[in-house]
């Protein structure tokens, strides 16, 4: 039997990868940030997953709207770099667990959720940003998913959050010994459009961490609407996070968490382990 | 962005096409010759050679497209975003400076100490 020992929640900003790329993480405005996803990342490290469920969302990157999925699932042994328009990163592959996700896409359609699978999948910076800072070199073998907050129709926060709780039973019926972490990518506010654009929602993100830590299923009761006029019409992303937390076992609790307004974001890196 | 709506579409598909390099070099070397191989009428066409990105925006264009465009023709998330809020780019630098001033309380990060939850 698998067991959910860890969960994470982060922001996939390109800023990050820019920064990464480029060696300005080392430079006062990005320290504190990469400072954080570091910690992040040894913590992840010391819980000792053997696989990770990544849940982020594609920016028209990998999909076009030929075909575009509201709920997704990469099903390969390995995963290429997209290339959004400079160029792919110089990664190798990511590492796929195909067994992981074979059993999960099963079990998901078995609980109702039509989701699609996809045997060969580009990663853009939605899971590239962060997951470098998280698992540099590739250790961790990772099932990515997203969840569409792109293209209308959107899913509504709820169908996220039930999703991430058909996600958290798919796991833990997998029948095999595994550790599993699950990470949900995006966010925090942003608005990257109109007389708003760079505005950063810095009170609403803290509040956000808040409710996930004290009260999260409290935020499945709020729709794509309430986030995009709280944190912009970008924010909309954190649904990835409220998958992610709705994955893990109940009870869980925050480990700790790290938040930096900067720039055109609300930046966050969140811990939680099941209690 | 509204999906039935043809020359929308088919906007949405020349700049997703850009993560093509051989395309990214077309559009740079002629726009309008790159734009005109897909089916865009009078007004998508004429928000694309003016580089009207909140044009574009309200006529459904996402701008996860339109940092593509961007890319191919050396312009910045921040450039387009200056030009969206109507500001020169010193304007818009000048607001994000104070703006991280301004929420530099909120932040939570290691080492420092945590703030009151507002």
């Amino acid at each position: 039997m698998a067991t959910i020992v860890a969960g994470l929640g982060c922001s996939h900003a390109p800023s990050i990868a820019h920064a990464y790329d480029s060696g300005a993480s080392r430079d006062p405005g990005w320290k504190p940030l990469f400072d954080a996803f570091a910690e992040a990342g040894r913590w992840l490290a010391e819980q000792r997953p053997d696989a990770l469920v990544v849940i982020y969302n594609d920016h028209v990157d990998n999909y076009s709207f030929d075909a575009w999925p509201t709920f997704a699932l990469g099903v390969a042994d390995e995963f290429q770099i997209a290339d959004e328009g400079w160029g792919p990163r110089r990664f190798a592959p990511v590492p796929g667990h195909r067994a992981l996700a074979h059993h999960l896409a099963a079990r998901l359609l078995d609980g109702g959720f039509d989701l699609m699978t996809s045997h060969r999948m580009e990663l853009d910076h939605g899971f590239l940003s962060p997951m470098p800072l998280i698992d540099e070199g590739w250790r961790i073998p990772v099932v990515p998913m997203t969840i569409n907050v792109v293209l209308d129709p959107l899913p509504a926060p709820a169908r996220c959050w039930a999703l991430g709780e058909a996600v958290g039973a798919a796991i833990k019926s997998y029948p095999e010994t595994l550790r599993v972490a699950v990470i949900g990518t995006g966010g925090l506010s942003h608005q990257l459009t109109g007389p708003d654009f760079g505005k950063v929602f810095a009170e609403w993100d803290r509040e956000f961490i808040a409710l996930l830590d004290r009260a999260p299923a409290s935020l499945a009761r709020y729709t794509m609407a309430d986030f995009a006029r709280l944190g912009g019409e970008h924010s909309i992303e954190v649904v990835q996070w409220l998958a992610m937390r709705a994955a893990l076992p109940e009870p869980s609790r925050m480990e700790f968490n790290y938040y930096y307004p900067f720039g055109l974001m609300g930046y966050a890196v969140a811990a939680f382990r099941p209690a | 962005m509204n999906a039935h709506d043809a020359s929308l579409y088919e906007i949405s598909r020349l700049l997703y096409d850009l993560r093509n390099p051989a395309n990214r070099e077309a559009v740079r070397a002629n726009p309008q010759a790159y734009y005109r191989r897909y089916a865009i009428d009078d007004s998508g066409m004429r928000l694309l050679m003016n580089r009207d990105w909140q044009g574009l925006v309200d006529a459904g264009v996402t701008v996860y497209l339109l940092t593509k465009l961007g890319a191919a023709l050396g312009v910045s998330l921040l450039e387009m975003g200056a030009a969206m809020r109507k500001m020169s780019h010193e304007e818009f630098r000048r607001f994000i400076d104070e703006q991280n001033k301004r929420h530099r309380a909120l932040a939570v990060l290691p080492g420092e100490t945590q703030p009151e939850k507002p």
